[in-house]
C-alpha cells in the first residue's frame, strides 16, 4: 500500500473492511470499499448482485460475520441502526401511515426527542431546499413518485445524517421528473457535506451521478473507479457488459507496430489500438461504430438482422461472418441490407480472457 | 359453482335461522333468568380478559414470529397451534396438571393461595391458552404484510424497536390485533370443553356462576332440547350482535 493510498483511507468517513455476511444462500464475499465525505459514491450491479444487502448491512439491518463497518474511524459494526446516524432511503417510498407528509418528515427527529420548535425550524429548512414547502399537509399515497422521492429525502436530511444511503431511487419516478430529482441528488454531497451511497443497476444513471463506481456481481466488488475509467476502460469482463459495451467477442490477439491484430472466430480480424497480446475479448460500443465505405481498417460488410428505434437514434444488429455486431446510427437501414460498418481501432477495447471471471458469470452473462 | 356455494351458505345459515326462529319468541324469558343473564356476564368477562391478554403478550410474539427466524421456529409455531390440535378435554386437563397439582409451579401457586380450579383465574387462563393463537395468527399474518424496509428506514432515522412497533407498526396493524381479539374473544365464548375439567362452575360477584356455555349444556342435560333453545337463541343473537357493531365500528373508524 503506497503512502497516498494509505492516507486515503485513513481519511475515509466510511470505511467498509473485509466484510463478510450470509444470508441464506447469498453471500457478501470480503467487501471492502472507503467513502469520502462528499463522495456520491455508485453501487452498480445487476439485480440480486448483492448490492442492496450491502446498502442494507451499512445502515445496519445485517451483521457481518466478519469484517468492520467504521464511520469516522469509529467500529459501528454492532451498532443498531438507531444509533448509527446513517439515514436510508428504500427503493420505494416507506411511508409512515397514517402520518402526513409533515408528520412523516418530522418522524426521525420525534424519535430523537428534538422539542417541537426546533423540529419545525428544521423542518421548515429542508423542505425549503427540496421544494416540498406545499405538500406538507398532504398524504403521502396522495404524492407523485417525484414527490414521494423528495419527502423521502427530506425525511432523512432532517435527521443531518453522516451518510445518506440511496436504493434505487430512480426506479420508480417518471422519466419526466428524473431529471429534477438527478440535479437534487448530485447536489447533496457538498450542500450537506455528506457522502451519498447510490445503488443501481442503471450505467447511466451511475455515468451521470458517481463520483467514483464499485461494481458488485454476486457478493463481490469486482472493479471500483472513477465514472471515467469505469465507462472507458472496465478492467473485467462483466463490468464491460453492465457500462455499454454490446459487443464482446473472443479473440486470439498479436501486437503489431500501432496496436494489436485480434483474430476473431470466422477468419474475422479486428485492429485495435491497444497493445496486448493473448487470449482477449475484443469489445466495442455501439456508438462508436459508424456506416461507412471508408479505406480504413476494421472496415467490414454485413447484413441487418435487426433493426430497433432508440432515443438517440437506430440500433441495428449486422451479421458479419456469422458474428453479430451492433451499431448505433442516424438513419434506419432495411433489415436484412447490406451495409458496411467502421470500428475506428481506438474504439476496439481489448480485455485479457483472464478477466472475464467465468466462474462467476451466469451463463446469461456469458 | 353457485350452486355450491348456495348449498354452503345454506349449510351454515340454516341452524342458526331455525334456532332464532324457534327461540324468539321466549328470548325476553331468556334475557329475565338471572342465573342465565349471570352466566353471559361471567363468560364475557372471561372472554374479554382472554382476548385482552392474548393481545397484550401475543402482539410482540407474533411480531417476532413474523420477523425473526430462528432455531426450532418450526416446533414452536407446532406448539402455539397445539390447542386447534387437540381434544380441549385435554388442554383443560393439560392446565390443571400445570398449575394446579402437586407438579411443576402447582405447589408454588398455591403457596401464593392462587388457585385454579372453580376460579375466574383459571377460566381465563385455560380460554386464554386455548384462544390466543388466533389472536397470534392474525398479527402475525397482518405484520408479514410490512415491507421491512419501513422499520429498516425508520430505525436509521433514529427510531428504536419499541418506537418503531409503536408509530410505525400498530398504526398499519392495529385493525388485525382488533380482529384477531375479536376472534379470540369469540373462540372464549364458545368454549366448554377445558371449562368442564377447570372451572364447572366460576366464584362470581358472591355466587358460584357456570359459564354460559356450561350452563346451556347443564340444561340440556336436566330440561332436554325444549329447555333449552331460548338460552342458545339469546347467547347466539347477543354474540352476533356484538360481531356486527364491534365489525361496523372497525370499518368506519
Amino acid at each position: 500500500m503506497d503512502s497516498k493510498t494509505h492516507l486515503k483511507e485513513r481519511n475515509a468517513l466510511l470505511q467498509i473492511i473485509n466484510v463478510d455476511l450470509t444470508l441464506g444462500t447469498f453471500m457478501l464475499n470480503s467487501i471492502s470499499l472507503n467513502v469520502d465525505q462528499q463522495e456520491y459514491m455508485i453501487i452498480i450491479g445487476r439485480t440480486a448482485s448483492g448490492k442492496t444487502t450491502i446498502l442494507k448491512t451499512i445502515a445496519g439491518a445485517y451483521r457481518p460475520s466478519s469484517g468492520k463497518i467504521l464511520i469516522d474511524g469509529a467500529d459501528i459494526t454492532a451498532m443498531p441502526p438507531e444509533k448509527r446516524n446513517i439515514a436510508y432511503v428504500s427503493q420505494i417510498f416507506s411511508s409512515f401511515d397514517p402520518m402526513n407528509v409533515q408528520g412523516n418528515i418530522e418522524f426521525g427527529l420525534r424519535a430523537r426527542g428534538v422539542p417541537k420548535s426546533e423540529r419545525k425550524k428544521l423542518i421548515n429548512g429542508v423542505v425549503k431546499d427540496l421544494g416540498i414547502e406545499h405538500l406538507l399537509d398532504r398524504m403521502p399515497a396522495t404524492l407523485s413518485g417525484g414527490e414521494q422521492q423528495r419527502v423521502s429525502l427530506a425525511r432523512a436530511l432532517v435527521t443531518s445524517p453522516k451518510i445518506l444511503l440511496l436504493d434505487e431511487p430512480l426506479s420508480m419516478i417518471d422519466p419526466e421528473t428524473k431529471g429534477s430529482i438527478i440535479r437534487l441528488l448530485k447536489a447533496i454531497p457538498e450542500k450537506y457535506n455528506i457522502p451519498v451511497v447510490h445503488v443501481t443497476h442503471e450505467w447511466d444513471e451511475a455515468y451521470t451521478l458517481a463520483s467514483r463506481i464499485a461494481v458488485i456481481n454476486q457478493g463481490r466488488i469486482i472493479e471500483v473507479g472513477v465514472p471515467e475509467q469505469i465507462f472507458n476502460e472496465p478492467r473485467s469482463y462483466l463490468t464491460a457488459k453492465l457500462v455499454g459495451f454490446y459487443d464482446m467477442h473472443k479473440g486470439d490477439a498479436t501486437l503489431t507496430d500501432s496496436g494489436s491484430t485480434i483474430k476473431l472466430e470466422n477468419s474475422l480480424e479486428l485492429k485495435s489500438s491497444m497493445k496486448i497480446s493473448g487470449s482477449v475479448y475484443a469489445c466495442v460500443r455501439p456508438e462508436r461504430v459508424k456506416l461507412s465505405n471508408s479505406n480504413e481498417s476494421n472496415t467490414l460488410e454485413g447484413r441487418v438482422v435487426d433493426v430497433f428505434r432508440e432515443r438517440f437514434g437506430v440500433r441495428i444488429i449486422i451479421n458479419i461472418n456469422n458474428i453479430e455486431f451492433t451499431a448505433l446510427v442516424g438513419s434506419k437501414p432495411a433489415k436484412g441490407g447490406v451495409v458496411t460498418i467502421t470500428i475506428p481501432e481506438d474504439s476496439v477495447y481489448v480485455i485479457p480472457a483472464t478477466r472475464a471471471e467465468p466462474d462467476r458469470l451466469t451463463p446469461e452473462m456469458v | 359453482m353457485i350452486f355450491c356455494s348456495a348449498i354452503t351458505i345454506l349449510f351454515f345459515i340454516y341452524p342458526i335461522l331455525l334456532i332464532i326462529a324457534l327461540g324468539v319468541n321466549n328470548l325476553i324469558s331468556a334475557l329475565s333468568t338471572g342465573s342465565f343473564i349471570a352466566s353471559v356476564e361471567v363468560t364475557f368477562v372471561i372472554a374479554t380478559a382472554a382476548a385482552l391478554l392474548s393481545v397484550l403478550v401475543g402482539t410482540p410474539f407474533a411480531y417476532l414470529l413474523a420477523r425473526s427466524d430462528f432455531k426450532f421456529k418450526e416446533v414452536i409455531e407446532a406448539i402455539i397451534d397445539i390447542p386447534i390440535m387437540v381434544p380441549h378435554v385435554v388442554v383443560g386437563i393439560m392446565i390443571l396438571l400445570a398449575f394446579s397439582s402437586q407438579y411443576g409451579i402447582g405447589p408454588f401457586l398455591q403457596g401464593l393461595g392462587i388457585n385454579m380450579i372453580d376460579t375466574l383465574i383459571g377460566a381465563i387462563i385455560t380460554v386464554t391458552y386455548l384462544s390466543a393463537t388466533f389472536s397470534i395468527r392474525v398479527t402475525e399474518t397482518s405484520i408479514k404484510t410490512i415491507n421491512p424496509d419501513i422499520e429498516l428506514t425508520a430505525r436509521t432515522l433514529g427510531s428504536t424497536p419499541a418506537f418503531t412497533f409503536i408509530h410505525v407498526i400498530v398504526p398499519r396493524i392495529w385493525k388485525s390485533i382488533a380482529n384477531g381479539a375479536l376472534l379470540t374473544w369469540a373462540r372464549a365464548v364458545a368454549e366448554v370443553g377445558a371449562l368442564l375439567v377447570v372451572a364447572y362452575y366460576v366464584y362470581f360477584n358472591g355466587n358460584d356462576v357456570y359459564p354460559a356455555s356450561i350452563y346451556i349444556y347443564e340444561g340440556f342435560e336436566a330440561l332436554g332440547l325444549a329447555g333449552v333453545v331460548k338460552y342458545s337463541a339469546a347467547l347466539l343473537i347477543i354474540v352476533l350482535v356484538i360481531f356486527i357493531i364491534y365489525r361496523w365500528i372497525l370499518k368506519h373508524i
